[in-house]
Parts: C-alpha cells; sequence; structure tokens
C-alpha cells in the first residue's frame, strides 16, 4: 500500500485556446495528514483538484489517488469530494441527495441508511434532513455536500472552499468535523482562500501560482521560511519619551496599532534586557509576545516575490 | 449496478420536476379513458358480442372492415397502391388485392368483435405514438444539458464509475421513464377495453418494443447533441425537425417514390432511393410498431436496419463526446 495519498508527477493541464493552467505540479501528500492548497485566483488549484479526480484530463504527466493510477476509476474508490459552487439537484432533500452520492459512491441498503443519518447529524443538518435543498441557505447547501463528501468513511477526502457561505458558528462546526475525519485517518485536501483557516487546520500546506507548485511544507516552514528566521516580539507599553523611541526604532522598532511596537531581537536572550532598558525608562509593560508571520503574510510575500499579488500597489 | 440504478433513478426524479411530464402523463391518461368511454359492446342474438362506438345505434362495419383492409393490404404490398400508372397494373393490383381478401377471409379466423377491438386500438396506439413521441421529445431534451450544467455533475465524476457507465445510465434513465409511462397507458387501455367489451387485446402491448426503440432513438440523438451543445433549446429544436423529417417528409418522399412521381427527376429519384438508408424514416417505423396490434404479417426491416445504425452511431458519438470533454 502506497504511504502516500497523492503523488503527482510533473502534471500539466493546457485548456484550448492553449491556457496552461498546470505546468508540472509534482506533490506529494501523506496519509492521514490535513493539506492545504492555496493559491490567488486562477492559479490553478481547482484544476488540480479536477484533474486527480478525472474531472478534467490532464495534459501530460502522471498521478495516483491511494495509490491508483487517477485515469482508473478504481482510483475514485474511498474518495469524497466537496466542489466549489456546487449546484445539487433542487428537487432532491437533504437526504436525498446523500442517498443518490452514496450510492453512487457504492453504498446501499441499511449501510446507506444509517451512513446518510449519522453525516446529516454530524454537520448539524438531522433536523432538516427531509427537506428540499431548494430551501436551503448557501451555508446549509455547503453543509450537505460537506455530508456527502464523508459518506462511506473516504479515505480521501477533497473540499474546495468548504466553508464558503457558512456562518462563523457553522464554521467552526465544520472544522470539528476536518479534524474528527484526519484523527480518523483520512486525509483531508483543502483549497480555501481563507488562510487563516489553512493555518489551523492544515499539517502541511502548498502554494501554487500560475500553475506552478511554489512551495510545499508545514505551515511553520513556509512562515519561517519567509520571516527570514528573525526573532521578533511585539511590546504594549505605556507612553515611551522621545529619546527612548529614537534608540528603539535605531534598532529596527516599528510601531503597530494598539500601542504596540514590534522589534527584532537577537534571540530570546535578548528579552530580558530590553525590559530591563525600558522598565528603567519607566516604562509601563501591559503585554509582551512573539511575533509570528501568519501564513497570509507569507503568502502574499512568496505570491509577491513571484510577480504579484494581482493588486497594483503604487 | 447500484451506481446505474441510482443514476436511472435521479433521471425518474428529474423527468417528475417537469411540467412536461405532467402533460405527458395527463394526455396519455386522457387519451386512454376516452379510448375507453367511446366503445361499447352491441351483444347479439346468437349470443355473440360485436363492438362499435357509443354514439351509434350498430357495431362498427367500418372498424371490423378495416382489420380485414390491412391484413389484405399487408399481404398485396401496400406502397402498391401507389403503383398504378396505367390501366393494365390497376386491373393486376384488384385482381391480387381481391385474392389477398380472399386468403384473409380464409386465414384469419378472428371473430368479429376482436377485429373491431384491435382496429380501433391500432388507431388509438397511432395517437398515442405520435403524442407521447413529441411530449417525450420535450421531457429528454432538457436531461443531458442540465446534467452538465457546470456544478452539478462534478461530484457525480468523482465517484468511481467510468463515463461511459454514467452516460448510458442517463439514456437507460430517460427510455425507463418513457416505457413506464407508455405502459402505464398500455395497461390503462387494455383493462379499460377489456372490461369494457369483453376483447382482452393483448397485442396492444406488442406496440411497445418498437415505440419505446423509436422513442430510444430520438433521445439518443438529442442526448449526443445535448453533450456536444449543453443547450436545451437547441436540442428540442434539432430532435423536433429530425423527427418531423423522419416522419413526414421521409414518408412523403416514399410515397412520391412508390408513385413514380419522381422518375422524371433522376437526381430527386436517387436521392429518394438513397435517403431511406440514410434517414430513419419515423412513419415507417409507426407502422411497424401500431401495425403489431393487428395480427398480420407485416414489418418492414429497412427503417429499423437504418435506425439501428443511427442509434449505434448517435450512442457512439455522444458517450466519446462526453468521455473526452472535461468538465
Amino acid at each position: 500500500m502506497s504511504e502516500l495519498a497523492i503523488q503527482t508527477v510533473d502534471l500539466r493541464k493546457v485548456y484550448r485556446g492553449r491556457i496552461e493552467a498546470l505546468r508540472g505540479v509534482s506533490l506529494r501528500v501523506e496519509r492521514g495528514c490535513c493539506f492545504g492548497l492555496l493559491g490567488p485566483n486562477g492559479a490553478g488549484k481547482s484544476t488540480l483538484v479536477k484533474t486527480l479526480l478525472s474531472i478534467v484530463r490532464p495534459t501530460s504527466g502522471t498521478a495516483t489517488l491511494l495509490g491508483h493510477d487517477i485515469r482508473s476509476a478504481k482510483a475514485r474508490v474511498g474518495v469524497g469530494y466537496l466542489p466549489e459552487g456546487h449546484r445539487f439537484p433542487r428537487y432532491l432533500t437533504a437526504r436525498g441527495v446523500c442517498e443518490y452520492f452514496g450510492r453512487l459512491a457504492g453504498l446501499n441498503g441499511k449501510a446507506l441508511v444509517r451512513e446518510v443519518g449519522e453525516k446529516l447529524e454530524t454537520v448539524g443538518l438531522a433536523d432538516w434532513a427531509d427537506k428540499k435543498i431548494a430551501k436551503f441557505s448557501k451555508g446549509m447547501t455547503q453543509r450537505v455536500g460537506v455530508a456527502q463528501a464523508l459518506l462511506g468513511e473516504p479515505k480521501l477526502i477533497f473540499l474546495d472552499e468548504p466553508t464558503d457561505g457558512v456562518d462563523p458558528v457553522g464554521r467552526a462546526g465544520l472544522h470539528f468535523v476536518m479534524r474528527q475525519a484526519t484523527e480518523r485517518g483520512s486525509t483531508v485536501f483543502i483549497n480555501s482562500h481563507l488562510l487563516s483557516e489553512l493555518e489551523g487546520l492544515c499539517d502541511q500546506v502548498a502554494i501554487v501560482h500560475r500553475g506552478e507548485l511554489l512551495q510545499q511544507g508545514s505551515v511553520s516552514d513556509i512562515t519561517t521560511a519567509v520571516g527570514g528566521g528573525a526573532f521578533i516580539i511585539r511590546v504594549r507599553t505605556g507612553n515611551l519619551s522621545e529619546g527612548l523611541w529614537e534608540r528603539l526604532s535605531s534598532r529596527g522598532a516599528k510601531r503597530e496599532a494598539d500601542d504596540f511596537f514590534a522589534m527584532p531581537l537577537g534571540g530570546e536572550d535578548d528579552i530580558s534586557p530590553l525590559i530591563d532598558e525600558l522598565r528603567a525608562a519607566a516604562v509601563p509593560i501591559y503585554a509582551v509576545q512573539p511575533k509570528r508571520v501568519r501564513l497570509e503574510e507569507a503568502f502574499v510575500e512568496i505570491i509577491r516575490e513571484k510577480g504579484g499579488t494581482g493588486v497594483v500597489q503604487r | 449496478m447500484n451506481a446505474w440504478l441510482a443514476i436511472v433513478g435521479d433521471t425518474w426524479r428529474q423527468s417528475r420536476q417537469q411540467v412536461v411530464f405532467f402533460i405527458m402523463l395527463g394526455l396519455l391518461a386522457l387519451i386512454a379513458i376516452v379510448s375507453i368511454v367511446v366503445v361499447k359492446p352491441f351483444p347479439q342474438t346468437d349470443g355473440s358480442v360485436r363492438v362499435g362506438f357509443v354514439t351509434q345505434d350498430e357495431p362498427s362495419r367500418a372498424l371490423e372492415g378495416m382489420w380485414l383492409d390491412a391484413y389484405a393490404m399487408s399481404l398485396v404490398g401496400e406502397d402498391r397502391a401507389f403503383e398504378l400508372f396505367d390501366e393494365a397494373e390497376a386491373a393486376k393490383f384488384d385482381e391480387d388485392l381481391r385474392a389477398a381478401y380472399d386468403k384473409a377471409t380464409a386465414v384469419a379466423d378472428v371473430p368479429l368483435a376482436r377485429r373491431a377491438v384491435e382496429s380501433f386500438l391500432y388507431n388509438v396506439a397511432g395517437v398515442i405514438y405520435l403524442v407521447s413521441m413529441l411530449l417525450f421529445l420535450a421531457a429528454c431534451s432538457g436531461y443531458l444539458p442540465n446534467m452538465l450544467e457546470a456544478g452539478a455533475l462534478d461530484v457525480v465524476l468523482a465517484k468511481p464509475i467510468d463515463r461511459f457507465s454514467i452516460y448510458f445510465a442517463k439514456i437507460l434513465g430517460g427510455v425507463a421513464f418513457y416505457a413506464a409511462a407508455i405502459l402505464i397507458t398500455y395497461v390503462i387501455l387494455f383493462t379499460g377495453i377489456g372490461l369494457r367489451t369483453g376483447v382482452w387485446a393483448g397485442r396492444v402491448f406488442y406496440v411497445m418494443p418498437l415505440q419505446i426503440f423509436a422513442a430510444a432513438l430520438l433521445y439518443t440523438i438529442v442526448a449526443a447533441l445535448g453533450v456536444q451543445t449543453r443547450n436545451t433549446t437547441l436540442c428540442l429544436i434539432v430532435g423536433f425537425f429530425f423527427y418531423v423529417i423522419g416522419d413526414s417528409l421521409l414518408e412523403g418522399l416514399r410515397i412520391a417514390q412508390a408513385a413514380g412521381v419522381l422518375e422524371a427527376w433522376p437526381v430527386l429519384d436517387r436521392i429518394g432511393r438513397t435517403i431511406p438508408w440514410l434517414l430513419p424514416n419515423f412513419s415507417l417505423l409507426k407502422q411497424n410498431a401500431i401495425s403489431s396490434v393487428l395480427a398480420i404479417p407485416l414489418m418492414r426491416w429497412e427503417p429499423i436496419a437504418t435506425a439501428t445504425a443511427w442509434m449505434a452511431i448517435a450512442l457512439g458519438f455522444g458517450s466519446w463526446r462526453f468521455w473526452r470533454t472535461d468538465y
């Protein structure tokens, strides 16, 4: 059995009109992890997922899901999928949607009935199971989509913008469901624009841009790489005298909101001397915290280095 | 098999969402009920029963005679009726027709009540055929384009089923829906007429295979077009014209051909001879189907062969396009 849930080797997709959506993507996703795929709009994220699921045919390169070549229907056994912008048949109830896709996944009989009931309960739609989805809000429809993707305890689950349109409470519930899935041993592959979401959920992330894989690693690998390994702390204080601020700013301090300033240090050993310096100037200290480079900042930085964020900066 | 049934079932649910589905069921039920109501039995003094219409005071000789006409014409060759160019040919035809009538009368030992009922059902089946075919066309034109809408297909394609199976299950689902609709209609008709006249004309069910075959042909063509264009309206329009051309135009051409009208124009004549092998003649398919009600030896294989070839091409092209396309 392959240790990898997903492996792609030099995967390329050129659409008609010579649009190169994927330019030789080589990716390895280990089993049992929560994997996040990041990229700006049009980066090729959805094309990559669709190619892996044979919704789109690759132009060249190879790929496997759970050790099976994606060209075989066998590769999609034990795989759940929630597409972005899905449109389930509006004439079906939430239960009907799940039963339909459950049957397509090979479930039937009592196992199907039990699974559908369980999954609808998991996403908080047990009371709405027999209502037509035409009456559902976007967030509720999204939860139906997640429920159908979880049917049959899939070993690999693709979720394309899973919390799109879901309110914060529902989002927290879905995060819990995704964590449960990975705890059970499933591999969860998430495409999302909400980088804070991925930062909290994913063990591994990859960044794609213009069809190319720019980076892959853990969240801390990527943020550390972008931060250049610098140690920065944030300090919230009372008023700083001009003289003191000049000394601090000459060592790289920068003001931030809410009376914070950020300051690069050589390491943790330099924190106490800085506090001593502030106390010596009778400056009240309210908070001292390490400043981490957020995934979003790292992402923007990486994309900017590669030719822009799509936003013109003047 | 489970996945196949799921797609077939979904097509059935999809059908139930369409107004045209209810119009079709309603019209078919109406035709069946009116047909049951307008016939009645006429008990005879010798204990036998004959059949006629409620508006008449005596059994319908027209219905009884129609049965024998159809039988005799099938023996003599229906197309010969158009080939009477000179007196000698007309005389020969009359002679053959008389012989056919004699033979039909001798061979076909069928009670008058059954002849009348079968003739009546032959005509009713013709109406059911036409109405159901046009309304099914309206219903099935949207099956493939709706399935291919963005966001509707992705999850289906991501399941462990190959695309050919999805396509064929979708075709099968549409045809099953049509078959169920006409089966219900014929069961109502068979039961109602049987209870009303005492004649249980089971041959009315013989219409179904060819009727379903013709509907399946139309659906496979519309489905292939649906995969290519993803446009319901275009599928409906092209499907309608294909049916009209295959029904009226080809039949008109066939009659003109048989009557020798086209002989003055060699090119048209050649086209007239070739086209029946190029396009399926829905009118002849209908004749083949509804003639099954009458116990007559009438079956034209030419339109069936052409229709089978078209169906194979449409299925092949449609499934190939579905297999090849990125969604």
